[in-house]
């Protein structure tokens, strides 16, 4: 992925039916609408909150964006939510350019429960991460947010890490916070800015 | 959040395509909408609901959507602009009324915008909605972007007026759930007091009286509005073609098709070669402007969501061509370069091209694609079913089905239909549902199964239904099994609100889609009142529904169980817990206690699974609901519940 003015950045937030995934594609594509010309995000709802493998289509960019849905193999970046759904589209939209920021907590399936499957050793698939990936932040950003008071302030973690990176034009510090201000009030309003800042700076040791 | 109705002229926001269509009818200045709930459609009335006390609209989920569309033609009957939403599924239930709708024509105008779920993202079928509206007679427009969602809104409520009959637009799930940006223009002020003019001629469409009769009659004039609608747009660009003038292959295409094939034509570098004809009018289709395509090309490739509607109604024009001295050769759904089932994209298009011009396309790194080859073959992706969420009432309910079912030992099954319950087919609802098909039709089936006693049928029958699905569809199937004395149990799973697509109230809740104060109608007294054996019972409740549900069950006639509990996602209990859960680790004996695991490998709540060091089970706390029912099945005493301290 690169900066240049009319390069258009396609972005896959994944994870679980629950987790935020549809919240923070929409957080993202807010923040940084001013900055850029046109965005699509296309949305996986079926599963939604039903515990099922869930996928945003984030698309960025100063030239025509047609479809909503980013074909195969054509992601610059993942966004993963838990680490196993990080490692499936990565198999479908990764190529040797991509980027990957992925959260290390699992999220137990049910047929993992019911004993006909096995969860990998997150070793394992965070070396398969790495593996398919340009670059890759992988760390457990739901613990992180626990010690910070509440485990779904990953999600911001998350966003200061993409932040930090500074690949998708406009999604700054500002913008983030103009967003989120919208949707969260007082003491909620003010972790999240503050798990945005910590996964700013984290993203700096990368 | 944003309102949209507080949007100014030309101001431009991320905007989801059904919330599009609902910025479209506050500006065309609509003041009545109805619709039942389903994805991906629910969106469009729900913002047209929170909007309501602004732009003055009268607002209501309806029980059903023939209901709904109903109540919306009642509104253009008096003259106002008027619109039914509803996902695919819905049409089928509207369709009855609809054909008689098409023959009686309309005053105000009127419009149904319909959802179709190419690829059944989320549904149990993926049914064309198109071929209504042929069958109908009536105009069908199909948007392709975000901002052609909105603006068509309007486009759509003047030709119902000028043609008076319903206009019916067709979104999909890419469309309704994906967002882009659209630019508003201003709200028009289209209010006229509401009046039914009936005591005219009965043939005069402005003051007689609104009826599908005289048949024949009242059919000439569908067929003049057919011809009538396709000069409409004559003038207009919404059919429009891009590319090139003398094109090798041109791509006719609508909806979000259109997208996926500029996007592939770009990919591919065939700008120079290829153009697009995208048509938003694909019932009637514009047959002046097709038949010149006719002469501009000798190469016609349809893209186009599920079945080959246009593709169809193109190669009906093309045969009527009779002086045309030229062979075109079509591609599509027919000769098998587009599938004709599940969602068309970008690289289907992208291949389709492929193929037809013999380009040998890779966006692909062979180093890359070896690795993923090796990491897909790894085996470090289990797959993820869909559940039940943390909490769920249902899975408690369908817990103690799966027992009394078992322990009936009659080889007994259920029989379902559309909700979130529908998982019950799944290993997270103990794959107890046997039927799945629409709305209220498990009750329906079962009702059936019932009857066949007579002829030694003993298996024991149990149907399920949702609150919502009870009010849309399950009242008359209750009656039949009731009235014709089939042997069943019904069980309505009443988790307070139609859940499944975001609590939209029904007639069983105290507020209506505004807000406003609605009268409920007792699930319980409608069954007393059908003549079933009615209990309610609360499915947290374990040694009251272990008791009773089995013993129930086994009962002759009609019974009903409505087990009651709201959604664990509900605005009642979402983030406030019941109980903190704990293991007990000293308690706990792992594997070696005989139950197999059965908290986690049995009940399978996505928040308690098996610590594959310790052998033992943990609580996930950033998952768990803390509905306490994992304590309630341990048979070690050993998962702990105290009461929760919610902030």
């Amino acid at each position: 992925m690169n900066n240049s003015s009319n390069t258009n950045q396609n972005i896959i937030i994944t994870g679980v039916g629950g987790q935020g995934n549809v919240t923070l594609a929409r957080l993202i594509g807010e923040s940084v609408i001013n900055d850029n010309k046109y965005i699509t995000i296309g949305e996986t709802f079926g599963a939604s909150q039903r515990g099922g493998s869930v996928m945003s289509h984030l698309r960025i960019g100063n030239s025509k964006i047609y479809s909503p849905v980013i074909p195969l193999k054509k992601a610059d970046l993942i966004i993963g939510l838990e680490p196993v759904e990080t490692l499936r589209v990565l198999i479908s939209y990764g190529n040797p350019e991509i980027i990957t920021v992925s959260n290390k907590k699992p999220i137990i399936p049910a047929n993992v429960l019911s004993g006909e499957a096995e969860y990998p050793l997150i070793e394992n698939l965070e070396e398969k991460i790495n593996y398919l990936s340009k670059k890759t932040i992988i760390e457990n950003f739901t613990e992180i947010g626990i010690k910070d008071g509440h485990h779904l302030l990953s999600n911001s973690i998350i966003s200061g890490v993409v932040s930090g990176l500074k690949i998708i034009s406009g999604f700054n510090e500002k913008n983030f916070t103009a967003t989120i201000s919208k949707y969260y009030f007082g003491k909620t309003l003010e972790k999240n800015i503050a798990a945005f800042l910590k996964g700013f700076k984290m993203a700096e040791i990368y | 959040m944003y309102s949209i109705s507080d949007m100014k002229p030309s101001e431009k926001k991320l905007m989801m395509g059904n919330l599009a269509f609902a910025r479209g009818i506050i500006e065309a200045g609509a003041s009545f909408a109805s619709g039942y709930p389903g994805t991906p459609s629910s969106e469009i009335i729900e913002a047209l609901a929170q909007n309501a006390s602004k732009t003055g609209m009268y607002v209501e989920w309806s029980i059903n959507e023939k209901t709904a569309l109903e109540t919306a033609a009642a509104a253009s009957f008096a003259n106002q602009r008027s619109v039914c939403v509803m996902k695919q599924n819905g049409v089928n239930v509207a369709s009855d009324f609809l054909l008689h709708l098409s023959y009686s024509g309309t005053r105000g105008g009127l419009i149904l915008i319909v959802c179709d779920d190419p690829g059944a993202l989320s549904s149990v079928n993926e049914g064309e909605s198109r071929h209504f509206a042929k069958m109908l007679e009536i105009p069908l427009l199909e948007p392709s972007d975000f901002q052609e969602a909105k603006d068509i809104v309007k486009q759509a409520f003047e030709l119902s007026e000028h043609l008076k009959s319903i206009v019916m637009i067709r979104s999909v799930t890419r469309l309704s759930h994906a967002s882009g940006i659209v630019e508003a223009k201003d709200s028009l002020n289209h209010k006229t007091d509401p009046y039914f003019h009936h005591s005219g001629f009965i043939l005069d469409p402005e003051t007689g009286p609104i009826m599908s009769t005289p048949v024949t009659y009242r059919h000439q004039l569908m067929e003049k509005r057919m011809e009538e609608c396709q000069s409409f747009f004559n003038d207009s660009k919404i059919n429009r073609y891009f590319g090139p003038e003398d094109p090798e292959l041109v791509i006719i295409t609508s909806s979000v098709d259109f997208l996926y094939s500029m996007e592939a034509i770009q990919e591919l570098g065939l700008e120079n070669k290829t153009g697009i004809l995208k048509l938003v009018l694909t019932n009637p289709l514009p047959e002046k402007l097709i038949n010149q395509f006719f002469l501009k090309t000798d190469s016609i490739l349809f893209t186009e969501q599920v079945l080959p509607f246009i593709e169809e109604g193109v190669k009906n024009i093309y045969a009527d061509n009779y002086n045309l001295d030229k062979k075109i050769k079509f591609y599509g759904k027919k000769s098998g370069h587009i599938p004709q089932t599940g969602e068309t994209d970008t690289n289907i298009i992208i291949n389709a091209l492929s193929k037809i011009f013999d380009l040998k396309y890779s966006n692909s790194d062979e180093n890359y694609d070896k690795k993923v080859i090796e990491t897909a073959f790894s085996n470090v992706t289990p797959g993820r079913e869909m559940t039940f969420c943390p909490g769920c009432p249902h899975r408690a309910s369908y817990f103690h089905l799966n027992n009394a079912i078992k322990l009936d030992n009659s080889d007994g099954f259920i029989c379902g239909d559309i909700g979130c319950y529908t998982l019950g087919m799944l290993p997270s609802g103990y794959s107890t549902l046997k039927t799945i098909h629409s709305m209220g039709s498990g009750t329906g089936i079962a009702s059936g199964f019932g009857s066949l006693k007579k002829y030694g049928f003993n298996q024991t029958v149990l149907s399920v239904c949702g609150d919502s699905t009870f009010f849309h569809s399950g009242i008359p199937p209750l009656i039949n099994a009731v009235h014709n004395q089939s042997s069943l149990t019904m069980i309505i799973l009443d988790n307070s609100g139609t859940a499944m697509t975001g609590f939209q109230p029904h007639p069983g809740e105290k507020n209506t889609a505004c807000g406003c104060e609605g009268m409920p109608v007792m699930i319980e007294e409608i069954c007393r009142a059908c003549g079933a054996k009615t209990h309610v019972l609360d499915p947290f409740n374990y040694d009251e529904c272990q008791q009773k549900i089995p013993e129930i069950i086994t009962q002759d006639n009609v019974n009903v169980i409505i087990l009651k509990h709201p959604c664990a996602l509900s605005p009642q209990r979402k983030n406030k817990k019941y109980y903190e859960i704990e293991i007990d680790h000293d308690k706990c004996l792992g594997n070696k206690c005989g139950c197999f695991n059965f908290c986690t490998k049995i009940f399978k709540c996505p928040a308690l699974y098996l610590n594959t060091v310790t052998k033992k089970p943990e609580i996930d706390k950033t998952l768990c609901a803390g509905c306490g029912f994992c304590a309630d099945i341990c048979f070690h005493n050993a998962i702990i519940k105290k009461a929760a301290v919610n902030e």
